[in-house]
């Protein structure tokens, strides 16, 4: 049977509807149920992920359920205790709500984007023997704004039951008929319409770096193009770190930004040296200023991963160690939000927007001897190309058995060529690059995992050495103990996982591909 | 999914009065819930007001998943859906004999519904066939509404004979008592002597004019009259069937 959708028509008459009662008379009848007004808060997550995939997330009456925004099915309500500003999936009661929020929005929190109030009447549709065969819901909308009500629309709805197609068939037509079919809607235009109303651009924030670049173009305008890319996703986040509202903020601002940095390291002369040179140290500035505040959020992510790895007596001594992190990073969160609304940052970030906006308008004065004039795919396939001998040559180089130090800046160089080739993507054929960085991305999971389980270690061990000054806990000093060999095991595995992940990578079918994409 | 049947061999039992109430309190804890009328009087269609539709009858039923779905109708209750009955349900031990696997078609043909509904409830018809042992293996527990007389206590032992004789699962069956009318001693003498019997739930529904009036509200009593005795008796025997006895099957 097919899923019967919800439709709805824009009313001026909104909740007083006079001509409803007698418009579907003598087959159907309609009982008023009650009338009452119902506050709707909407959420999504930053990136939509939710609009995404044809959701809504609605909250009212305290109670949390999923709108289907194709169809207007909605879940059962799940109880809430309150009507958060934002939240995260994985603290709502156990359910489905939680599991199909938990599937698609993973650890990003769902952020209250608007709330609306209805005046509302509800109509139950009744056939002749008295049986519910759809109900009509008549509207007011109104936009919250603080203290203040918006008027948004009138609106009718009509939801249907399972079963009675006929009824429904009938009912959508007179009401079409009624209201004219212009002023007919499906679920998602009137979400779209609430959005728009409250001033809020659905799908408005995306990180992947979807420039269309052009081939001939100064390789400083394609530049800076990608670097106020990135200066705007950085921008994006900050308010995002500084009400904490959950991590991928930060970790979004940090690829923005070591993107930035990378960018201005690996396309040498687009900018004059001394510009350069400020602005590389201004970001790695940056990078360090929340490196602790990162670390933080990691641990805490891996908060039970790592009571899981661990025998369940020895798990939980590690309570005090997270209790610990847990003011820690309060305390870098205060210092790095503080560091954000500084006006040193405001200012620099300022300056270095204009100056990439000057070089947008303002390429420079064309000389063969100007870096910056030269064709942005010449510049793709030279950087491109010395990165990737790079990955090939220091790969080779490793020994059956891989040093942390080899592996580490293996890392770091595929980092380099990954970028590049996310920047410049645009200027190649998608079926060339797609499988590049496919085949990058495999090594990069391996070489990754490698040095996060190094760093954590170290971490580890460092914490450890910090005990001394503190009261003995000797609880606690053998969980962190059972937690670096459980990691070191781990690390081990992947250490031997290198040379095979590598040799997948370093074969001739991706080779094939990269003499494709840099013989263009 | 869990699956309950509510089923008697013998008619005029409650069984389709407890198949309403009880999958209408289901739906009300917001977890979705179907309810299927197997008995060809369709009583509890009648109840919910939804009749088949014309195209609908036994084959459809036999042939599966799909046609079942198609046939499926809300309720005027949020999270309450219905498969009706129709009168060609008699025939449907005839059509059974010839499947190949016809003590195991319903469980088959209801495979599908499991992503959608928390609960199935089944009103059987009364009456001990091939249909009634499709019916058998398809449930996860078979709910036996039980007068206390001896003729009613007799047929429970028969149905509990039955399936020892048969090789069927007898940790499924689970009785209550119902139409209770405690100024009766028979009835307290009866009650008195299962009570130790572990195949009894302890939440019985006594006897009220309010449930036979279902049919003129046509509507669950715990929707229309929530402060009834037996709509407050169901509201108890809910209660003990979904904290005690559904987590266990």
């Amino acid at each position: 049977m097919a899923v019967l959708n919800t439709i709805c028509f824009k009313s001026s008459e909104g909740v007083s509807t006079p001509s409803l009662p007698v418009l579907f008379q003598p087959s159907l009848s309609l009982h008023e149920e009650l009338r009452r007004k119902e506050r709707r808060s909407y959420y999504d997550t930053f990136e939509w992920i939710c609009f995404e995939h044809q959701t809504a997330v609605v909250v009212k009456n305290r109670t949390i359920s999923l709108l289907d925004l194709q169809s207007g099915l909605e879940t059962a309500p799940l109880s809430l205790k309150a009507c958060p500003s934002h939240f995260l999936p994985s603290t709502l009661p156990d359910g489905t709500i939680k599991n199909r929020l938990e599937f698609l929005a993973g650890i990003r929190a769902l952020m209250k984007r608007c709330t609306i109030e209805s005046d509302m009447v509800t109509f139950r549709i009744l056939d002749q023997i008295e049986k519910t065969t759809g109900f009509l819901f008549a509207e007011t909308l109104f936009l919250i704004k603080g203290n203040r009500k918006e008027r948004i629309a009138g609106l009718i709805t009509l939801k249907p039951l399972k079963g009675f197609q006929d009824d429904y068939v009938m009912i959508s037509r007179k009401l079409e008929e009624h209201f004219g079919t212009e002023s007919r809607l499906d679920v998602k235009s009137v979400f779209m319409l609430l959005m728009e109303s409250a001033g809020v651009r659905v799908n408005d924030y995306n990180p992947k770096i979807r420039l269309a670049l052009l081939p001939d173009n100064p390789v400083r305008i394609s530049a800076a193009e990608l670097l106020l890319f990135t200066h705007g996703i950085m921008k994006s986040n900050e308010s995002g770190i500084i009400g904490s509202i959950d991590t991928e903020f930060l970790h979004e601002y940090r690829v923005a930004l070591r993107r930035t940095r990378s960018l201005l390291s690996q396309l040498k002369g687009i900018f004059p040296p001394e510009i350069i040179l400020r602005y590389r140290q201004a970001f790695s500035d940056i990078g360090k200023k929340c490196n602790a505040l990162r670390d933080c959020d990691v641990y805490m992510l891996k908060k039970t991963a790592y009571f899981n790895i661990l025998p369940p007596l020895l798990g939980f001594h590690l309570t005090p160690f997270f209790e610990e992190l847990e003011v820690t990073r309060k305390v870098e969160l205060k210092r790095f939000s503080d560091f954000l609304r500084s006006k040193t940052y405001r200012t620099m970030l300022d300056e270095w927007q204009t100056l990439l906006n000057d070089a947008l308008v303002t390429p420079g004065i064309e000389r063969e001897s100007d870096p910056g004039q030269e064709p942005s795919i010449n510049v793709a396939v030279k950087t491109i190309g010395k990165a990737w001998k790079k990955v090939i040559r220091h790969g080779r180089a490793i020994p059956a058995e891989a040093s942390d130090g080899e592996l580490h800046a293996l890392r770091i160089d595929c980092k380099k060529l990954r970028y590049l080739l996310e920047f410049f993507s645009s200027l190649f054929p998608e079926k060339t690059i797609g499988p590049v960085v496919k085949h990058l991305k495999e090594l990069q999971e391996n070489l990754g995992a490698f040095v996060d389980l190094a760093v954590q270690q170290q971490a580890l061990y460092g914490y450890i050495d910090s005990m001394k000054t503190k009261p003995a806990n000797p609880e606690l000093a053998s969980a962190l103990g059972g937690l670096i060999v459980m990691l070191h095991r781990r690390q081990e595995k992947e250490r031997k996982a290198f040379n095979r992940t590598f040799r997948r990578f370093d074969n001739d079918e991706t080779e094939t591909l990269v003499t494709e994409l840099l013989n263009r | 999914m869990k699956t309950i049947a509510l089923y008697s061999i013998k008619g005029g039992v409650g069984k389709t009065a407890a198949a309403v109430n009880l999958s209408y309190l289901a739906s009300r804890d917001s977890l979705s819930t179907l309810i299927c009328d197997l008995d060809p009087q369709g009583a509890s269609s009648y109840y919910f007001r939804i009749a088949a539709g014309e195209k609908y009858n036994s084959t459809k039923f036999l042939q599966g998943s799909k046609k079942i779905y198609r046939n499926i109708k809300a309720t005027d209750y949020d999270q309450l859906d219905l498969l009706p009955s129709d009168f060609s349900y008699r025939n449907l031990d005839l059509e059974l004999l010839e499947e190949k696997k016809p003590q195991k078609k319903i469980r088959k043909n209801l495979e599908e519904l499991s992503d959608e509904y928390r609960y199935i409830f089944f009103d059987c018809p009364p009456n001990l066939t091939l249909f009634s042992e499709s019916i058998f293996a398809a449930a996860d527990i078979i709910l036996v509404p039980v007068i206390p007389t001896t003729l009613s206590i007799r047929t429970y032992e028969q149905l509990k004979g039955f399936f020892e004789s048969s090789g069927l699962d007898s940790s499924k069956i689970k009785a209550f008592f119902t139409m209770v009318e405690k100024r009766k001693s028979m009835h307290r003498d009866i009650i008195e002597s299962c009570e130790s019997q572990p195949d009894f739930l302890k939440q019985s529904i006594p006897y009220n004019s309010e449930v036979e009036k279902m049919g003129l509200y046509r509507a669950p009593l715990n929707a229309v009259l929530p402060s009834a005795i037996a709509a407050k008796a169901y509201q108890r025997l809910w209660s003990e069937l979904s904290e005690a006895v559904l987590p266990a099957v």
